[in-house]
């Protein structure tokens, strides 16, 4: 079994549940060939001191794939996100942050965070295709809390960006959506959780020479939104 | 009166040549590729990373799968066949070897190009890992050396972050 190339040990894993990948793991010489499959899927929600260890382990940072964090204001994402090479998709929660910098750009914060930007908090990295971004408001895109020409340049490889609001600060939504339809990617996903008015649903998608363009059609625009890897976060109780 | 069978030569690693029909060494996609690419031939075609113990088993199984249809080239149907650990009776007994000359089956069957004999390797050897714990699984094969109590714990905490997904 030790004889055998990656390729095929690999093959004999992808046979076998979750549960026995694990038991795997705890087998020196077949540990990493396991933790490829197994620890491809995090999700890092409490930052106590366990967290933050979880995402600084070599053994994560060499086969996480697909990682949701919920980034709370007293956490620092580590640098080890630009040595996760297999890191294809992204969920980033900033929503705590944003509110705070909402308040305090009210005057209603006790911790603010100063001059800093949402984008800030985006951790770069040259691998992630697919990022998701939960905010607080729209008013995070409206008012540069998230730079977008700096949110580019931290993912030099990203396709397709998926932002979800809680809330939206006007009732228009339009200001948004034409700020995002400049950039140079694949599919944009613009979500409202706001009310139950589940067709608050847009999708922008880029054409062969006139970049992002936005799909009328409710079935394309779920059939897209449906293929994104966070989508389950993306929809709500409310439909899709 | 029906022609006898076109034979194809064939020299494995410790210079042992075996004479075969040709649809039986055309179970192997590799072999069918070296008959496509050098035509006919009196001259054997080596085969240098499977020894001769190892072929005889190969032929066996090719020999008793040589009216299957070809495996498809199709990624779903390819997909479909793996997802089941399933093994069929005669494939069962006839994989019912040790485990050295299992592991130098499905190496043989990965350098051959054969996909069911490899998938039926592959599997066999996931049916044995299955339900194990570590403890079984070094048992199994024969593996010594391990993690530190210590690395262990982390491992396990670490797992616990993981999802199925």
């Amino acid at each position: 079994m030790l004889n055998l190339p990656f390729e095929l040990v690999d093959e004999i894993f992808s046979q076998l549940s979750f549960k026995d990948r694990q038991s795997l793991t705890l087998v020196k010489e077949l540990s990493s060939a396991s933790s490829c499959r197994v620890l491809q899927t995090i999700t890092v929600t409490d930052f106590d001191k366990e967290g933050i260890t979880i995402l600084n382990s070599p053994r994560v940072v060499n086969h996480i794939r697909n990682l949701t964090v919920n980034c709370e204001y007293s956490l620092k994402l580590p640098k080890q996100f630009a040595k996760m090479k297999q890191l294809q998709t992204l969920q980033l929660d900033l929503r705590f942050i944003s509110q705070q910098m909402e308040l305090f750009s009210r005057g209603g914060s006790r911790k603010p965070f100063g001059d800093l930007s949402l984008t800030t908090f985006l951790p770069a990295s040259n691998t992630v295709t697919e990022l998701t971004l939960r905010l607080h408001s729209t008013s995070d895109i409206e008012h540069n809390r998230i730079v977008l020409d700096e949110l580019i340049l931290r993912y030099p490889s990203l396709e397709t960006l998926a932002v979800v609001f809680d809330r939206m600060s006007s009732a228009d939504i339009e200001p948004v959506v034409s700020k995002l339809t400049s950039l140079p990617l694949s599919v944009v996903v613009v979500k409202c959780q706001t009310g139950n008015c589940f067709d608050r649903l847009d999708v922008l998608c880029a054409d062969r020479s006139n970049g992002l363009k936005r799909v009328a059609d409710r079935k394309e625009r779920v059939r897209i939104a449906s293929s994104l890897y966070h989508f389950e976060q993306i929809a709500n109780k409310f439909g899709y | 009166m029906a022609q006898p069978p076109t034979k194809v030569i064939l020299l494995t690693s410790d210079n042992e040549e075996f004479q075969v029909d040709k649809d039986i060494a055309e179970r192997s996609v590799l072999i069918k590729n070296m008959l496509e690419d050098i035509g006919e031939s009196e001259h054997p075609i080596p085969l240098p990373n499977v020894t001769s113990n190892v072929f005889k088993k190969v032929l066996e199984y090719c020999d008793h799968h040589r009216n299957d249809p070809l495996p498809s080239t199709d990624d779903n149907s390819d997909e479909q066949r793996k997802r089941t650990t399933d093994i069929n009776e005669w494939d069962q007994k006839f994989i019912q070897v040790d485990q050295e000359m299992l592991f130098e089956i499905i190496l043989a069957a990965n350098y051959l190009d054969i996909k069911p004999l490899l998938d039926v390797g592959c599997k066999t050897v996931a049916n044995m890992i299955k339900g194990k714990t570590p403890e079984e699984i070094r048992k199994l094969f024969n593996i010594q050396n391990d993690f530190t109590p210590e690395e262990e714990a982390q491992i396990r905490k670490e797992n616990e972050w993981a999802e199925d997904r």
